[in-house]
C-alpha cells in the first residue's frame, strides 16, 4: 500500500529510538501521561521524572507508524531540563513538533498525540504535589 | 559472497528483468524497430512476426488458442476491458432497459441485435472483497451507472465461500470476477469449482491472474473461465504490458472495445503495438512455463525457510490467509503490538511492504485485510514478502535475523506489547 514519505528527522528517530525507556509511574516525582489514537493506530506513553520543579529525564513508549514513534521521542527530548510551569501551549509545541521532524500534514496528528501526551505527564506530576 | 542490500523480498509488487528476457527484446529496441501494424515493409513484418511469436507464448502459458490473446498496457487495462466491455456488450443499464421497453429506437451501439435480445439482457454483476482495485474501481463504475453488484465477503482464510457465491447468482447476473492469487496475502481461489458452477448457471467467469501466471499452472478450458487478466511484470517482464485472454468459442464472449482508433487487436484494443515489450512478454511467458515447476518447490521452500526461521525467533506472529492454497512466495505476518509500518520502517535492509498505511488523515488496513475479518490491531501488523526467483537462502537468513532483530526492538518500546505481558489493567487515554 501507498504511504506518506517520511524525513530523514523522523526514520533516523524511529529506527534509533533516543529516549526510549520506562520510570516506576508509582514514584512521587514520575508522571506519566498517555493518549491512545485507534483512528490512526498510535498509542503513545510520556513520562518525565521531577523531583522538584524541573524535569531531570524523560522518556517514551510507543505504538504506531515512525511519525508517531518519532514524535514521542522529540517529545521526550525536548521535556528534558524544562520546568513544569507553566505547562507548554500545545498547540505550539505541536507545531514546533510538527516542523523540527519536517511532518507532512497528513502525520501532524502525530504531533499533536505526542504533545497531549507530554501535557498530560507534566499534569500527573503536578497532582502529586 | 557479500549481500547487496536491501534484500528485495517484494516480489508481488513487481519483478526485475530477467536478463534472458531483456536480450531477447533489445533488438525490437533498435534494429527490429519496426511497426507492427506496417504491413507493407519488411520492418513491420519483422515486428508483427514477433508479436506473433510472443502471442503464442503468452497463449501456451494458459493454455489458449493465440488468436484468443488481446495484448494491453498491463493488467488493470485488462481489467477495465474485460468488466467494462463484458458490460457493454452484454448488459443493459436502468436508462437503456427503460428506454427499450418504451419503443424507443434501436441505437447504433446495439446494432445486430433485436430489441427482444436485447431486454433479455441482464444486468447484475459479482465479484469478491478481495479483489485489486483495479477489478473493484471497474465494479463501482458499473454500480454508478445503475447496475447491480454484489461483492462478495471472503471466509477468514481469505478464501470464497462457494455456496455463498452460487446463492448470489441471479438470473440476470451477467459476469463473475475472481481473482486467481491474491496480491497481498496469497490465497489460492478454488478457480475450477467457481468455473463450473459459472458454467452450470451460464454466467461468463473472469479472473485477474496477474500474480497466479507462471507461478502456479493455469489451463483456461480446465478451469472454465471466459476473460482472464495477465501481466508481464509480474512474471520477470517488462513494465507497461499485459493481456486479456477473451473465449472465442463455447461461448464467443462479446466485449466491447475501451481504446478506440485503428481497429487493432480485432478491434478491441487500438493502438500502436510494444513490440519490444510485448517481445519481453513472450520471452517472460515461455521462461516462466519452462521453469514453473522447479520455481515454485524453490519458492516455496525459501518461502516456507522464512516462515519457520520467523516463527522460531519471534513469538506472537499471525499468518493471514490460508495456510497452504497460497502462493509459493507468498507470506503475509502480523507482529501482534507492533506497527506494520513502523516495522518495514526499521527493516532497512529489506524491501517489504505493509498492509495498512496512512493514505489521508486516517491509518487504514488494506481492503483485503480488512476483508478477512481480522481485528484492527492484528490488521496493523501486517507485512508481506514475496520472494522470487533471485532470492537466496543466504538472503532469507538475513531476513529473518533482520526481522527478529526489529521486532523485538519494537516491542521493548510497545505498550500493546507491555499490556500482553502483563496483568495490569489496560492503560486509559
Amino acid at each position: 500500500m501507498e504511504s506518506v514519505k517520511t524525513s530523514a528527522a523522523v526514520d533516523q528517530r524511529a529506527r534509533d529510538l533516543p529516549f526510549a525507556g520506562r520510570l516506576d509511574a508509582s514514584r512521587d516525582d514520575v508522571g506519566t501521561g498517555v493518549v491512545e489514537d485507534r483512528a490512526h493506530a498510535v498509542v503513545l506513553r510520556l513520562q518525565l521524572s521531577a523531583p522538584g520543579d524541573r524535569v531531570e529525564s524523560a522518556c517514551f513508549f510507543a505504538y504506531g507508524c515512525p511519525s508517531a514513534i518519532a514524535a514521542a521521542s522529540w517529545a521526550a527530548e525536548w521535556m528534558h531540563g524544562k520546568g513544569l510551569d507553566p505547562a507548554p501551549d500545545p498547540e505550539g509545541l505541536a507545531t514546533e513538533l510538527a516542523a523540527a521532524l519536517a511532518l507532512p500534514p497528513a502525520k501532524h496528528y502525530a504531533a499533536e498525540l505526542a504533545a497531549l501526551a507530554l501535557l498530560r505527564a507534566i499534569g500527573d506530576r503536578r497532582s502529586k504535589r | 559472497m557479500a549481500l547487496s542490500l536491501p534484500i528485495y523480498l517484494d516480489y508481488h509488487a513487481t519483478t526485475p528483468v530477467d536478463a534472458r528476457v531483456l536480450a531477447a527484446m533489445e533488438p525490437y529496441f533498435t534494429e527490429k524497430f519496426g511497426n507492427a501494424a506496417s504491413t507493407s515493409h519488411r520492418f513491420g513484418w519483422v515486428a508483427e512476426e514477433a508479436v506473433s511469436a510472443a502471442r503464442e507464448k503468452i497463449a501456451q502459458l494458459i493454455g489458449a488458442s493465440p488468436s484468443e490473446i488481446v495484448l494491453t498496457s498491463g493488467a488493470t487495462e485488462a481489467n477495465n476491458l474485460a468488466i467494462l466491455g463484458v458490460a457493454e456488450a452484454n448488459a443493459l443499464t436502468p436508462p437503456e432497459r427503460a428506454w427499450l421497453a418504451g419503443g424507443g429506437e434501436i441505437w447504433p451501439q446495439w446494432e445486430g441485435h433485436d430489441r427482444a435480445e436485447l431486454l433479455a439482457r441482464g444486468d447484475h454483476f459479482i465479484t469478491v472483497a478481495t479483489e485489486h482495485k483495479a477489478v473493484l474501481d471497474c465494479f463501482e463504475h458499473l454500480r454508478r451507472r445503475g447496475l447491480a453488484v454484489t461483492v462478495l465477503p471472503v471466509r477468514e482464510d481469505g478464501l470464497v465461500d462457494l455456496a455463498a457465491l452460487e446463492a448470489a447468482i441471479r438470473p440476470e447476473t451477467v459476469l463473475i470476477s475472481v481473482m486467481a492469487a491474491n496480491n497481498e496475502i496469497g490465497v489460492l481461489q478454488p478457480l475450477a469449482e467457481i468455473g463450473a458452477i459459472a458454467k452450470r448457471r451460464g454466467v461468463l467467469l473472469h479472473s485477474d491472474a496477474v500474480q497466479a501466471a507462471g507461478k502456479i499452472p493455469l489451463d483456461v478450458q480446465g478451469l472454465g473461465l471466459d476473460l482472464m487478466s495477465l501481466s508481464a511484470h509480474k512474471l520477470y517482464g517488462p513494465k507497461g504490458v499485459g493481456a486479456l485472454w477473451v473465449r472465442r468459442r463455447s461461448p464467443r464472449v462479446a466485449l466491447a472495445p475501451r481504446a478506440l482508433g485503428g481497429g487493432h487487436e480485432r478491434g478491441l484494443r487500438s493502438g500502436t503495438l510494444d513490440v519490444p515489450g510485448i517481445v519481453g512478454f513472450g520471452a517472460a511467458a515461455e521462461l516462466a512455463r519452462a521453469e514453473l515447476d522447479a520455481e515454485a518447490a524453490r519458492t516455496r521452500a525459501l518461502r516456507d525457510r522464512l516462515h519457520a526461521g520467523v516463527l522460531a525467533a519471534v513469538p506472537e506472529v499471525i499468518l493471514n490467509g490460508h495456510p497452504t492454497e497460497r502462493l509459493p512466495g507468498n507470506l503475509q505476518l502480523s507482529f501482534l503490538h507492533v506497527s506494520g509500518e513502523a516495522l518495514m520502517n526499521a527493516l532497512r535492509d529489506l524491501a517489504v511492504s505493509s498492509g495498512s498505511a496512512c493514505t489521508s488523515a486516517l491509518r487504514e488496513p488494506s481492503h483485503v485485510i480488512r476483508a478477512l475479518g481480522v481485528g484492527d490491531e492484528r490488521a496493523h501488523s501486517s507485512i508481506r514478502f514475496g520472494v522470487g526467483r533471485f532470492t537466496t537462502e543466504e538472503e532469507i537468513d538475513h531476513a529473518i535475523a533482520e526481522v527478529a532483530d526489529k521486532v523485538k526492538k519494537l516491542r521493548d518500546i510497545s505498550p500493546l506489547w507491555e499490556r500482553a505481558q502483563s496483568a495490569a489493567p489496560k492503560w486509559k487515554a
